[in-house]
């Protein structure tokens, strides 16, 4: 919406008419949507090579995913690697963004900076650094290091979000409930926590996400045997040529946009946009 | 007669800058007293430093004469009215009255009653 200063009867009154930007960016639509589209299509492939448009209609390629016991154990891999990664990164996350949020201190926005860090290295090059350190110097076992390595990229997410939902919470609050008797420890699990308990579920969300998702990080972390389920797909589509993994993508593309409407509905992606 | 609250050379200071310094006030039981100034003079700040809000940084304040600068705010049992009201907005209109009764544990009966 665009503002407009029109002068009627002497006063200045301000009418939004609609923006003319729309024309501008329609296009890109069909640019992004297109290659989700066109996987959409290839998944009901009924025959054994991938292809577009599909000669026949079937849903065997769906029915293929659960059949492939390596994406079974890869999936299983990526769900308790993103939840004890979550766990833990809730764990650090949520103490670091009250106290970014809650006091001034020296060296704040340093620190702020070190935590979001990891979103601002590119992955490739992160992912390195952990190979390097975690799995070559202090030769952690692969669960170990895709536990530490996943709990890194999650960090900033929590972080950030979790900050977000606090910029919007009264401090003021939390003195009144020590006023009137609670402990500082008491008053953050009775009246912090359950005022932002929708951004720590939205951070939750877009954490496991990230994680559940990465392919830049886990690539220098896995090994024989055991292996990450978008490094599983990787590992398939070099061997297989089926539209399994089409009919995986969208499964994923399901999850994923189920996920971000529940963080939409608990918290308006419109935070991760701000600030 | 005894005072009920006592500063004693209260400073305090934000960013190197004094807020107070070395203040001293004293209220006797009973009395009304209203604290009046300019904006950024240190209304506030005394009454947060009363509360236990913040902490001085140097100075000492008697609470019928002792020593309640270090008392944290939760164990001095005064009252503060915030600007903003400061309700708990995860709470009913219930539970916000009773939040206090519940911490200083009473009775279900008595806080229904209260």
């Amino acid at each position: 919406m665009v503002w407009q200063k029109i002068k009627s009867k002497g006063v200045e009154v301000y009418a939004g008419k609609k923006s003319r930007i729309g024309p501008v960016y329609s296009p890109g639509v069909p640019f992004l949507l297109g290659p989700l589209l066109i996987i959409s299509v290839t998944s009901f492939e009924g025959g054994n090579i991938l292809k577009f448009p599909p000669e026949e209609f079937s849903l065997r390629w769906y029915e293929n995913i659960f059949n492939v016991e390596m994406f079974l154990v890869a999936f299983k891999t990526s769900i308790l690697v993103s939840l004890a990664g979550n766990l833990l990164a809730l764990l650090l996350g949520v103490p670091a963004a009250y106290a970014l949020s809650r006091f001034d201190f020296k060296g704040k926005s340093v620190i702020n900076a070190f935590f979001v860090s990891p979103i601002l290295i590119p992955g490739i090059v992160l992912g390195f650094a952990f190979l390097r350190y975690i799995v070559g110097t202090y030769q952690l076992p692969i669960y170990a290091a895709l536990f530490v390595g996943h709990t890194v990229i999650m960090l900033p997410f929590i972080i950030r979000v979790i900050s977000s939902s606090l910029s919007n919470f009264d401090f003021s609050i939390e003195e009144a409930a020590e006023s009137l008797g609670a402990s500082k420890l008491g008053t953050f699990f009775t009246v912090v926590l359950p005022n932002i308990k929708s951004g720590i579920l939205a951070a939750v969300m877009i954490a496991f996400l990230e994680s559940f998702n990465n392919v830049d990080i886990s690539v220098y972390m896995t090994g024989p045997g055991v292996s990450t389920f978008p490094i599983q797909m990787l590992t398939y589509v070099e061997n297989y040529f089926d539209p399994t993994i089409s009919a995986i993508s969208v499964l994923l593309m399901f999850i994923t946009a189920f996920f971000m409407f529940i963080v939409e509905r608990l918290m308006g992606l419109s935070y991760f946009t701000k600030r | 007669m005894v005072a009920l609250f006592t500063l004693q050379d209260i400073s305090v200071a934000y960013n190197k800058q004094n807020i107070l310094k070395d203040f001293n006030l004293e209220i006797e039981k009973g009395k009304l007293v209203s604290l009046l100034g300019p904006s950024g003079c240190g209304k506030t700040t005394t009454l947060r430093l009363i509360a236990g809000f913040l902490q001085a940084n140097d100075g000492k304040f008697l609470f019928k004469e002792k020593d309640y600068t270090k008392v944290p705010v939760n164990k001095r049992n005064f009252g503060f009215v915030f600007q903003n009201y400061a309700l708990f907005p995860h709470l009913s209109i219930f539970d916000n009255i009773a939040f206090g009764l519940r911490l200083r544990k009473n009775s279900k009966t008595e806080i229904e009653k209260k």
